[in-house]
């Protein structure tokens, strides 16, 4: 088991410290999506993430492939909304391509077939403004073997910073267009969070 | 029946709910329709789950025709489509078209025993993405 990417322990823990930090966000987030959306970006990945935590007993952590399905159904099912099809659809499609092994490897693989049908489901790419514009890169970043995560997590708040300036073509905020522009997307904002706090439990905690 | 289902899905359940009793009006009850809209809390947004349910209410071997208004509307109705084997997911498509438009049209010509095909040929000039 030593190759195991993250013990069952350790992933309950890091699940558990990543929602509790979104969930602090989430007047944050609502207010990042009311200056370019509909204002409920915040209130629904907090409904999602409080749906996890009173679900996290229930969850079975013997398998890294099941605990991500299990996310995913979770967000999907108690979210309705965007943010919970579109993360929903990543973490389930993580844990579906986990099944072969459970090494750093094998996460890194499993990332990447999650973003694709992300982007599939969203019939969208990089530099649209969205959340594909931080975990597209830091995907990126974890291929190139880097393994300091406090590294990981200082690129992910760079990326989330450069959606400042880019134009909104996805979503309620493409409707804005150019008045789009410097505005933070709230999407990428969640996925920036997602991503430093999973680095911050691995760390403190590895 | 021998006609297509309609699935009507909006962020809002009385918008789903008000125009599929415009449909239903217009297609004499020829056709199954079936909406859902707002997210399991009763707020505005939707829910994978409940497309999947009304998918299932409006069965028919013919297809199904599934009509959204936005962005997550039509997100999680994929999502539900994916949960259908792929010999009944083939036959579910979501039509690009206006919600009340594109369903009136729908149920009328659906009520005459219109393929998912034609109906989809029927409704390329209303197209809101391509």
């Amino acid at each position: 088991m030593e190759n195991t990417l993250i013990p069952a322990k350790k992933l309950k823990h890091v699940l558990k410290f990543t929602v509790e930090k979104v969930i602090a966000i989430e007047d944050e987030l609502n207010s990042l999506d009311r200056a370019i959306g509909d204002g409920d970006h915040g209130a629904n990945m907090s409904r999602g993430c409080k749906s996890l935590l009173e679900n996290i007993d229930d969850i079975k952590f013997d398998s890294t492939a099941d605990v991500f399905i299990s996310i995913g159904n979770t967000l999907i099912s108690s979210i309705g909304g965007a943010s919970g099809a579109l993360y929903g659809t990543l973490f389930i499609n993580i844990g579906k391509n986990m099944n072969t092994g459970e090494t750093v490897n094998d996460f890194i693989i499993a990332c990447e077939k999650g973003i694709d049908a992300m982007m599939v489901l969203g019939s969208s790419h990089i530099n649209q403004k969205t959340m594909l514009d931080v975990l597209v890169p830091v995907l990126e970043i974890l291929k190139e073997q880097q393994t300091d995560l406090s590294e990981v997590a200082r690129k992910a708040r760079n990326l989330s910073n450069s959606t400042i300036n880019m134009k909104a073509e996805k979503g309620r905020a493409s409707y804005l267009g150019d008045r789009s522009i410097g505005h933070l997307d709230p999407g990428a904002y969640s996925s920036e969070v997602i991503v430093c706090s999973i680095c911050e439990a691995l760390n403190n905690h590895g | 029946m021998d006609n297509i289902g309609i699935v009507i899905v909006s962020h809002s359940a009385d918008v789903a709910a008000s125009v599929a009793q415009m449909l239903n009006q217009m297609c004499q009850n020829k056709v199954k329709i079936a909406h859902c809209g707002g997210n399991k809390e009763g707020g505005l947004g939707s829910d994978a789950d409940q497309i999947t349910e009304a998918i299932k209410q409006v069965w028919s071997d013919k297809g199904v025709a599934i009509f959204v208004d936005l962005g997550s509307t039509e997100m999680n109705s994929k999502i539900a489509i994916s949960r259908f084997e792929s010999s009944k997911s083939r036959k579910i498509a979501i039509i690009d078209a206006p919600l009340v438009e594109g369903g009136l049209t729908t149920a009328s010509v659906a009520s005459c025993g219109e393929s998912l095909k034609g109906i989809q040929k029927t409704l390329k000039d209303m197209s809101l993405y391509s």
